[in-house]
């Protein structure tokens, strides 16, 4: 990508081609099954592979400083709201979201809606019925985005082990049986956007959250 | 009626295994080790589909955790797994632990999982 290839490209090449050969796993042997029921599980595979490629190509070009997206101020809110609805079609998991601030955020969109999509399909995949997004004022000049679930548990040291092993293919910690590409993605596209990936607990949920900053520009709406 | 044991953290993976196994044996699918331990407890597996990949214990730990029960030192273990194959894999620690096969899950389709498993508890039986 860069010239040179390092090892943590490497591993983070292995750790995409592991989910996705997953994916196309379930994809060949639901197939082989032969049973209608299952062509709606079929197509939400291989959506989730899509997503995956997509998701991981604007890593790859940011990487190479080819990312043509622009920066943009936005509400955090509606932001929150585009990516849960996003969610709720291809999931068809509940959603909610809690915005706790008006605050608009200057932010790439696209990078920030992929970390934010990225994040909660992995709580979905994970099981979680009803996922929130939340919004919140941190500190002077930030605002915090995130997404939780009630019906989910992970830890900072959970984090910690799949992000430093890329252990994609690994569940991420005993109560979440989806493995942890979308995670790898989300905190790859935050390290781009100037931000870290972080475990919070709030109002008896789990979840992630990214800390990006807030825009004092007035948003036109 | 053959009792498989399915242990696979993906919920996913093992209701389609279920769904494609349950024409032709009693399936029971767990998603951690410790799942794993109580089922066959209760269940007496004739054989067992393991994913190397659990979210709480080291694959080749579980294995020895198993073995170390008397009652369950003969059944039968295929290894039916995402982890790609490696040539510095000890198969001698694997099949001296009673893994019968090592099946990687992109090139093995239902049909031949199935297969395997039959070819596998008729040598058990012969054996026994």
């Amino acid at each position: 990508m860069s010239g040179r290839v390092n090892s943590t490209e490497v591993e983070n090449a292995f750790s995409l081609m592991n989910e996705l050969q997953t994916s196309f796993y379930k994809i060949a042997r639901m197939a082989e099954l032969g049973e209608d029921k299952n062509l709606k599980f079929i197509i939400s595979e291989a959506e989730t592979a899509m997503k995956i490629i997509d998701v991981y190509r604007q890593c790859a070009m940011a990487e190479l400083g080819q990312t043509n997206l622009e920066f943009g101020i936005l509400g955090a809110g509606s932001m929150l709201y585009d990516v849960a609805m996003d969610l709720k079609k291809q999931v068809g998991c509940s959603v909610d979201v809690q915005s706790k601030t008006q605050a608009s955020v200057g932010v790439n969109p696209t990078a920030v809606k992929n970390i934010l999509f990225s994040l909660s399909y992995f709580l979905a995949r994970s099981g979680s019925k009803h996922v929130v997004f939340g919004c919140s004022k941190s500190g002077k000049d930030k605002i915090e985005l995130g997404v939780f679930a009630k019906d989910f548990y992970v830890t900072k040291k959970d984090l910690e082990k799949a992000l430093k092993n890329k252990l994609a293919y690994m569940p991420l910690s005993k109560t979440s049986y989806s493995s942890a590409v979308f995670l790898l993605l989300a905190n790859m596209l935050a390290k781009f956007s100037g931000s870290n990936l972080m475990v919070k607990k709030t109002s008896g949920m789990r979840g992630f959250v990214i800390l990006v900053p807030k825009s004092e520009q007035l948003q036109l709406v | 009626m053959i009792n498989v044991l399915i242990i696979d953290p993906d919920i996913q993976v093992c209701e389609l295994l279920s769904d494609y196994l349950e024409h032709d044996f009693s399936v029971v699918t767990v998603v951690d080790s410790q799942q794993a331990i109580h089922q066959a407890d209760r269940i007496k597996p004739d054989i067992i589909i393991l994913e190397l990949a659990i979210p709480d214990q080291n694959g080749l730990a579980f294995l020895h955790e198993f073995r170390s029960y008397e009652e369950w030192q003969s059944i039968p273990i295929i290894l039916h797994t995402m982890i790609p194959p490696k040539a510095d894999v000890d198969i001698h620690a694997w099949r001296d632990l009673g893994v019968k096969e090592y099946l990687y899950k992109p090139t093995t389709n239902l049909k031949k999982l199935k297969e395997i498993i039959f070819n596998q508890i008729n040598a058990n039986a012969k054996n026994n």
